[in-house]
């Protein structure tokens, strides 16, 4: 029986892609490495889960986002990470750029006011949201339908508008905007590990992979 | 001004903005090019080639041979970043400092430098008071480099310069694109000194100039 939970992620050529694809913890869950300008000689079919890593150029995802779009299309998972500039060739995604505050951890018992909002979640039995608290640069509006898991709290939207149009979600997953799903997020975590920085993005790249391969071992078992 | 001509081609990925690019300073005088327009740019035009932390090094090092070919007629490359692949022959792979305190992290000067002009170690040590930013390790130099910046108590270098025996200067920041740096809005320190002198460095460098 062929395996269920096999993963591929783009490697854009970077240090921080390099290295950070390479960590010895991380390695062992990519069947393949994919050389994202290489993407349309390379067959997606043997793999259940593509990751789009962070900082990615966008020219080269809206060059193949077809191919992108077609993977989801089979049922898989496709992972987006931030900083790629999704809502130019990712269906169903709306963004808006915030400034990005780098210092709110200098101010004692500061809260960056990140939330669980879908702690039933199966991601959250992994990974907490201390581990995705660093910083973000902007917000997605996720697709009616779609599940916001991690969203900006503000005092200033306690009168926001409904769901469908609010633009708060630092991650969320749609099963609407194509035939597969999406787990899109504005985090940038390989970039900030690759450059050996910020500890929660190593914790939240660790933990979320640990997640993803169980996800995609038990989703088999349902089908 | 305006009759200064574009001296350096910075290399872009993506339509990303670097705060270098909007800044005054570089009006006029820097041109970007796509990291995969690299191809076609008429390099010879220009006196330096700039490398950002970005770029895709996998590429590069497919053009391996024309950044050679720059260098030898008299070019600059200055590339800031950590290498993974090495893009030029003599270039070795980062190593992270293993960094324990802030004193790991300090910034020496070790020999003057006009990009480094009245630009003090404590404005590249710290950014809000918060040590790392510059730079965290270092890519190995060649053995004729002079070593311009260095890191923690080992004096790692950080930031050094060489002129290639088949001529060309290469100019390496083992960090973060420090034309960049302290550019930011109510961020002015003297490490804000370094973007502009980095230009007049270009624009008045006659070292790697082929004999």
């Amino acid at each position: 029986m062929s395996r269920v939970d096999r993963i591929a992620i783009l490697d854009g050529g970077t240090y921080y892609h390099h290295f950070a694809i390479n960590t010895p913890e991380y390695r062992p869950y990519f069947d393949q490495i994919i050389y994202a300008p290489e993407l349309d000689e390379t067959d997606l079919n043997p793999f259940n889960a593509l990751i789009v890593i962070d900082r990615l150029n966008p020219d080269l995802l809206r060059k193949h986002a077809a191919q992108l779009i077609d993977f989801a299309n089979q049922g898989k998972t496709l992972v987006v990470f931030g900083e790629v500039e999704a809502h130019t060739w990712l269906p169903g995604a709306r963004w808006v750029q915030r400034p990005t505050n780098f210092w709110w951890w200098l101010e004692p018992g500061a809260d960056p006011g990140l939330r669980i909002v879908a702690p039933e979640h199966s991601l959250f039995r992994h990974l907490t949201l201390q581990d995705a608290t660093w910083h973000y640069h902007g917000l997605f509006q996720p697709p009616l339908g779609a599940s916001r898991l991690i969203v900006l709290h503000e005092e200033d939207l306690m009168d926001s508008p409904a769901d469908g149009d609010r633009y708060d979600a630092i991650l969320y997953e749609d099963r609407v905007s194509t035939g597969g799903r999406l787990l899109v997020t504005c985090l940038d975590p390989f970039y900030h590990h690759g450059s050996s920085f910020m500890p929660a993005t190593t914790r939240f790249i660790a933990k979320f992979l640990e997640w993803l391969q169980v996800d995609l071992a038990q989703g088999a078992d349902r089908e | 001004m305006e009759n200064i001509k574009a001296t350096t081609l910075l290399i872009i990925s993506g339509s990303r903005g670097a705060p270098f690019l909007q800044h005054p300073v570089s009006a006029g005088r820097v041109e970007t090019i796509d990291m995969y327009d690299l191809d076609k740019a008429a390099l010879r035009n220009y006196k330096a080639l700039l490398i950002p932390m970005h770029s895709d090094q996998r590429h590069l090092v497919k053009h391996r041979a024309r950044l050679e070919a720059f260098l030898s007629g008299g070019g600059i490359i200055i590339f800031s970043g950590h290498v993974a692949y090495p893009f030029l022959p003599e270039l070795r792979p980062f190593i992270a400092s293993d960094y324990r305190s802030v004193n790991d992290l300090f910034i020496y000067r070790a020999a003057e430098h006009p990009i480094w002009r009245d630009v003090l170690e404590e404005d590249l040590t710290f950014r809000k008071g918060v040590a790392g930013f510059y730079g965290r390790g270092y890519n190995p130099p060649p053995p004729n480099a002079t070593i311009i910046n260095t890191l923690g108590p080992k004096r790692l270098p950080i930031d050094y310069m060489y002129v290639r025996s088949s001529g060309g200067t290469v100019l390496v920041h083992s960090g973060n694109d420090f034309w960049n740096f302290a550019l930011f809005p109510n961020d002015i320190t003297s490490a804000a000194r370094m973007p502009g002198q980095l230009l007049e460095w270009i624009e008045t460098d006659m070292v790697g100039d082929a004999a």
